[in-house]
Order: C-alpha cells, then structure tokens, then sequence
C-alpha cells in the first residue's frame, strides 16, 4: 500500500473540528481534491530519511530511527505521510516546499485529525489489514479529551501522539508499544499522574497510584496478567471518559457479568438507582479495588455494609447471616484440607479428596457472587452443598491417614519379620 | 511331614539335584562378597517378574487407557501402590546390582577361559535388561515418561545409515503414539523377558559347569573355599533379605508417583532427562560437537558407544594377558576408567 499525504485537516483551522466530523462528503471531497498526488513518488528511495539520517542533527537522526523501527515504516508510509513535502527532490528547499505540501512540524491540535486522514478511512486502511478498526477518530472526538481539543483547544490534552507516540510509532500488540494493554495504565499516568501537567483539571491524580496497589493493577503490573483491566478497560481508549454513576455497573459487567445479573435482580438496585449510587463502586471502589474480603460483610475493620445499614437492621443481620455461612463453609474447607494435605505429605494418593474440596471451593466462590443478591437465604444452599462436600472430603482425607496408617504398621511388620528371618538365618549359618 | 517328603524325594531328583549342588565349591577370599551380586541379580528379576505379573491383571496397554489403569492399580486395588512401587525399585536396584556385578567381574578378570561365554552371556543380558527399562518407562503414559521415550527413541536416530528406520520401527511412525505403547508393551512382556530368560539359563548353565572364577590377585594366596549347599546358598539368603528389606523401606518412604497422563501437544517439559541408567550416554553425547569434519557429532558419537560395545562384549579375547593367567594392569585401569566414566557423567546428569 502505497502512502498518502494531503493537507485536508490544514482547513479545521479555518472550518472548524464540526465540520470535519459530520460532512463525511465533505471530507472526501478535501481528499480527492487534495489527492494522492505524491503517492508514486514514495516508493522511491527516502530523500528525508538519507538526509535527516545523516546530514541533519542527532535529534533529527533519533527521530528518523525510530520512524524506521515503527509500525509505519515498515507497512510504506513516509515522513511525508504526515509532514508532506517530496521525498524524492534532491535538494531540502524543494523537497521542504509548501508547494510540495510540506506542512513541518503540525500543531498539536491538527494531529487527530491528520492521523483521522489515513486511520479513519476503510478503504484505505483495509489495504492493511481488513479488521482494523477506523472509528478511533470519531470516538476521539466524543472523549473527554477530544472535547477538551475541539471545545476549549485545551493545549495540553492528550491527543494520538500523547499516547501512541510520534514517530516511533508501534503496533498495539507490539510488546514495546506504549498502547500494549501492560504499558497502558504508565503510557496514562504520564499525564495523569503528573500534578503539575495536571493543574487547571478538576481531576486527582492519584490514580495510578491507587491501581497499582489494586486486584486489578496487582494482576497486570506483577504478574503480567493481560486478561486484567487497564485504565481503558473501564473508561474505553479513544473514547476514554469518566463513567457515569449509572453505568458503572455496566463497565464491570463486561468480566463480572454474573454479578451485573445478580445485583441487578436485587433489592439494592432500585434503591442505589433512586440515590444515583455509583453501583458496585459504592462497595468495592474504582481504581483502588482490593481483593474482597469476606469481612467486607460485616467487620469494624472493612464492613461496607454497616456504613449504610444501622446495626439490628434488617440489612445488617442479613450480611451477618450471610457471613455466618460463609465462615462455616471456610471452616470445614480447612479443616479437610489440613487432614488431606497430611495425607499428601506422607505420599497418599489424594486425588479424590482433592477433587471434592475443589468441588467445596467453587461452592464457596459461588456462595461469594451470591452475596450479590443480598439475601442470606439464596446464599445458604450453595454454602450447604459446600459443607456436604467439604464433609465427604474430610472424611475420604480420614480414610487417606487410616490406609496411611496401616500401611506402617504392615511396613514395620514386615520389616521385623524380613530381619528375624535374617538373624535366624545367620544363627543357622553359624552353627555349620 | 516326613512321609510328605518320602513321597517327594522317591518321585522327584531332588537327591541327585542336592549332590551336585553339594559338590560345587565356592572361593573364599576378600572379594568374595561380590559373588553374592549374581544372585542378588537373579533374586531382583524374580521380583520383577512376580510383581510385573501382577501388574499385568489390571493394566491395559493402550494411550487413551494405560493411565488411568495404573491409577487405577495406586488408588483402587489392594496393595497395587506396593506392588507397582517394589516393581519400579527392584528394577532400579537390578540395574544398579547389574553395573556392580558387570565391573566387578570385569575388574577381577572373570571373563578368563573357560568363562568366555558366560561373560558374553552376561553382557547380553545387561543389554536386554536395559531394553526392558526403556520400554517399561513408557508404559504408565505420563508425561515424563512420554518425553523420556521421545527423546530416548530421537537418539536412536542417529545411528548411522539406518538411525531413521530404527526410529520408526521402534516408535511404529514418526512420532510417540499410542502405536509406540503397544509395541514397548509387547516388547516389555514378552519378547525381552523370552530373551532374558533364554541367556539367563544359558548363564546359569555356563556358571554351574565352570563354577566361581577366583581372581588373579588371589592365587597366589592358600585356596580356601565352602561348598554351595547348604552354606553359600544360606548366605545367598540372607543377603535376599536385607534386599528385600531395602526394596520394603523404599516403596514405604519413597513410593512410585504416577505424575500426570502425557499430552502429546503440551511442549516438552523443561529438564526432560532419560532414566539414570542412561544418563551417562546421554551427557556423553551432549559432549559431542554438532560436526566433526564431514561427520555429525552425534553419528560420531553413537558408532563411539557400538565400538566400545563391541569392544567390551569380545573382552575375553582382547585380553591376551588374563587369558594366559597373568596380571592385566591395562584392563584393570580400562575397568576403572570407564567406571569414573559412567559415575561422573551420571551424576554430572543428575546435576544439571
């Protein structure tokens, strides 16, 4: 594929970001009128790259570099793809010249969407690769950054660059790329963490901070767990905003479905929706969500029930009632698996036990999501059938110790056998 | 009682079995602790042939049902987990007691005429018992074993000229199959033990007729000796005993894992090593440069190993000196070399 350059989105500055987003005709017409006129010219050799490579600074030539090394170097789009100009003039003046369409370096608030001229075009984009997705710009442009850009000219908003880079730009799924879902949450805090970037914005900047420490930033920062959110698996990417207190739920249905389901079907939501509570936030948090807690029912030290619900209420005896259940399930699937955890010490085959307390254990995480429905009769079956089955462990656990213990008894048997027959034996040989 | 075996000695030889055996002596002298590692030998294939019998009653030699067979036989049948314990023991304790025996018979020279046969014999037998550890190795289907086997049958490709045959025949195609299973199976219960079975009467034959070589060291010292019945055997005994006991106390302390069911996608486990019996080939091997002048390092290598093969099979006839009945210090540090040899590299194998 052939790379393109016009100056199209050179006019928002005269016609405005509106117009370039809803008269899509519009926007085609800007390109054939603007054209691919330089597009056969870019397949020759690089007159940017061999002079800013060799003849210009060490900052042109770093630059260059890592242009060479990203992802548009490598599928034919050039400097001029975003700079204009022509890379296959001798001389700097004409190759620099605006007759050329050299544009140099753009202004931050045209980068959307000079990138939107190539990324927001299928029929173009497809000749890349025909899943690529084109509506970055379109979402941008409803974010709250692209707000922030098209409505205040904000001139410290986070624009492509901010986050994909310049010109060294990679691939998503490029380990290096700063768009990798492991970079992601550090590509964001590099503003958003940053006081001073961040003055004048009636936002905190602690979030990072918060994450990191977080179930979720625990999972993606120390064990490299990809399946983990990043900042963009809550506020989206291109379209990143702030959740509305109403879709918070929503946004952590996309992994925890079954408890959107159950929390949905419950009492709490017609009362968290008259309150406009932001939903699972009220309880768990946002970017600093720890491991829950069983305690979280009901303990002076991490109790979110008894922060709403007085103590003797209605709602407060059902956390305990449901906590009560939990704690007797755990019990007995620890006291199985002290007993099946000795069997395995002493070299048990323990495989059935095992079985049956990872039958318990998914009885317990079941019971956990239960608590969703904040009602301790629609916990108690699961953690009834976890106990049946903790039980049954146990007592297979107890006949793992009594197999043990017979076996040892047979062994030091046979072994005082084996040698009395060698004594007897030796006795024997001694007297011939 | 006593009419019992009236009844039986009048029917059966076992008066003239007893003379014979009374009449055999055995040398006494400081090495003769080593004459009791023939029979520890001897004493270890029984057990592997009893247990391996009762193995039999329940395993079934197929991939997608050797595992669970002998999950089934550590978990549901009675004293399965000792029976397949002590098999797998006794026949690491076999290959140790082998090596011992194979050195220690080297070292004193044994293979001197008339026991020529009865060395060749022996080697073979040390050969076929290795065959039935590689192909016994495979049968739980686990993943070390399948590894284990994948990489022991991709050395066998390196024999020169017929290496990628070889390979296919033992793996019965180009991979590790369940087709692989029943072939080691077959192999493992009845081809190799006929073999064994066959040269091991012939061995014992061979050591019955020439008897007990004394070593050269010791012939020049006054002959002592006691006849076999009743007195070597008893110690034979008793020395079974204290094997027995071994074997008891490391199936009790250290019984036989199953690991889990092989899954030929998975990747091959990091560390996949051959059973330490082999080891020492294995690192040897390792040593090998990829070429030497126009040759690979590995078919180098493999014809290496045939050579000193060979060479230790027709050992009886290279020794010129043992033959005539004179001191053989060559062989005497040839022996101890490749003992160095194969201890160090094991244990360099188990290291690394």
């Amino acid at each position: 594929m052939p790379a393109r350059f016009n100056k199209s989105y050179l006019l928002i500055d005269r016609i405005g970001f509106n117009c370039m987003r809803s008269s899509s005709p519009f926007y085609v017409l800007l390109f054939i009128i603007f054209g691919l006129a330089n597009s056969a010219k870019t397949q020759q050799q690089s007159t940017c790259v061999s002079c800013h490579l060799e003849e210009v600074d060490e900052d042109h030539t770093k630059l260059v570099e890592e242009h060479l090394n990203g992802v548009h170097a490598k599928r034919g789009v050039g400097c001029e793809g975003c700079h204009g100009g022509d890379p296959t003039a001798e001389e700097a003046e004409d190759a620099m010249d605006e007759k050329a369409g050299y544009t140099g370096k753009l202004a931050r608030h045209l980068i959307p969407a000079m990138c939107a001229h190539c990324h927001a075009d299928p029929n173009y984009m497809r000749g890349f690769n025909p899943n690529i997705p084109t509506d970055q710009y379109s979402k941008y442009l409803i974010s709250g950054h692209g707000k922030r850009l098209t409505k205040k000219r904000d001139p410290k908003v986070a624009v492509c660059t901010s986050c994909h880079g310049t010109h060294g730009i990679l691939a998503p799924n490029d380990p290096s790329s700063s768009v990798y879902s492991l970079n992601i949450p550090n590509t964001c805090a590099k503003c958003h963490s940053d006081s001073t970037y961040m003055t004048g914005r009636n936002i905190p900047t602690n979030q990072f901070a918060l994450y990191a420490h977080s179930v979720h930033g625990e999972a993606l920062l120390n064990r490299d767990d990809r399946a983990a959110p990043t900042c963009t698996g809550c506020h989206g990417s291109h379209e990143a905003r702030r959740p509305e207190p109403s879709g918070v739920a929503n946004t952590c249905a996309q992994c925890h479905n079954y408890n959107r389901e159950l929390f949905v079907a419950s009492p709490h939501n017609a009362a968290f929706e008259k309150n406009n509570y932001s939903e699972c936030e009220v309880c768990h948090g946002n970017h600093a969500i720890t491991k829950t807690s069983d305690d979280m029912l009901l303990s002076d030290s991490e109790g979110v029930c008894q922060k709403c619900h007085d103590e003797g209420s209605k709602g407060l005896l059902t956390a305990a009632a449901m906590k009560a259940s939990i704690d007797s399930l755990k019990m007995m699937i620890n006291t199985a698996n002290g007993v099946v955890e000795l069997g395995r010490t002493y070299g048990m085959s323990s495989e059935e036990p095992e079985y049956q307390l990872r039958q318990a254990h998914n009885k317990l995480v079941q019971a956990r999501a239960l608590i969703h429905t904040f009602s301790a009769e629609k916990v108690a079956p699961a953690t009834s059938e976890g106990i049946k089955l903790a039980i049954e462990a146990n007592s297979q656990g107890q006949e793992l110790m009594n197999q043990y213990n017979f076996r040892r008894r047979g062994f030091i048997l046979s072994v005082i056998v084996i040698l009395l027959l060698s004594v007897l034996l030796t006795v024997k040989i001694r007297s011939l | 009682m006593m009419a019992i075996k009236e009844f039986l000695i009048s029917r059966l030889p076992v008066k003239e079995a007893l003379d014979i055996l009374k009449k055999k002596e055995v040398p006494v002298h400081r090495l003769s602790p080593f004459y009791y590692l023939g029979g520890i030998c001897l004493y270890l294939l029984i057990v592997q042939i009893v247990t391996g019998v009762l193995l039999l009653i329940y395993y079934s030699p197929s991939e997608d049902q050797a595992y669970q067979s002998v999950k089934f036989i550590m978990t549901k049948v009675s004293f399965g987990w000792l029976i397949r314990s002590i098999h797998a023991w006794s026949a690491n304790m076999l290959m140790v007691a082998l090596f011992i025996h194979l050195f220690s018979t080297f070292l004193m020279k044994a293979y001197r005429p008339p026991r020529e046969f009865t060395w060749m014999t022996g080697i073979l037998m040390f050969l076929t018992c290795l065959g039935l550890g590689f192909t016994g190795y495979l049968l739980p289907w686990n993943q070390l074993a399948y590894f284990a086997t994948k990489v022991g049958t991709e050395i066998v490709a390196a024999v020169p000229l017929m290496g990628e045959a070889l390979k296919e025949f033992l793996r019965g195609g180009t991979n590790v199959t369940g087709v692989t299973l029943t072939r080691f199976f077959a192999l493992h219960i009845w081809i190799l033990p006929l073999m064994l079975f066959a040269i091991a009467g012939l061995h014992l034959i061979l050591v019955q007729k020439h008897g007990m070589s004394r070593p050269h060291c010791e012939s020049s010292k006054p002959k002592q000796s006691m006849p076999f019945f009743p007195h070597f055997l008893l110690r034979d005994l008793n020395v079974w005993l204290l094997v027995l006991a071994i074997l008891t106390i490391l199936s009790f302390y250290f019984p036989t894992h199953l690991g889990e069911p092989a899954d030929p996608l998975s990747p091959t486990p990091i560390g996949i090593k051959p059973e330490w019996y082999f080891l020492f080939t294995f690192q040897l091997l390792k040593l090998f440069p990829a070429h030497i002048l126009w040759f690979e390092g590995e078919h180098i290598g493999i014809i290496g190993f045939g050579i000193v093969g060979i060479l230790i099979f027709l050992v009886p006839f290279l020794d010129k000196k043992s033959a005539k009945d004179e001191r053989s210090p060559a062989f005497t540090i040839i022996g101890w070399f490749m003992i160095a040899t194969i201890v160090g590299l094991t244990i360099w194998g188990v290291l690394d």
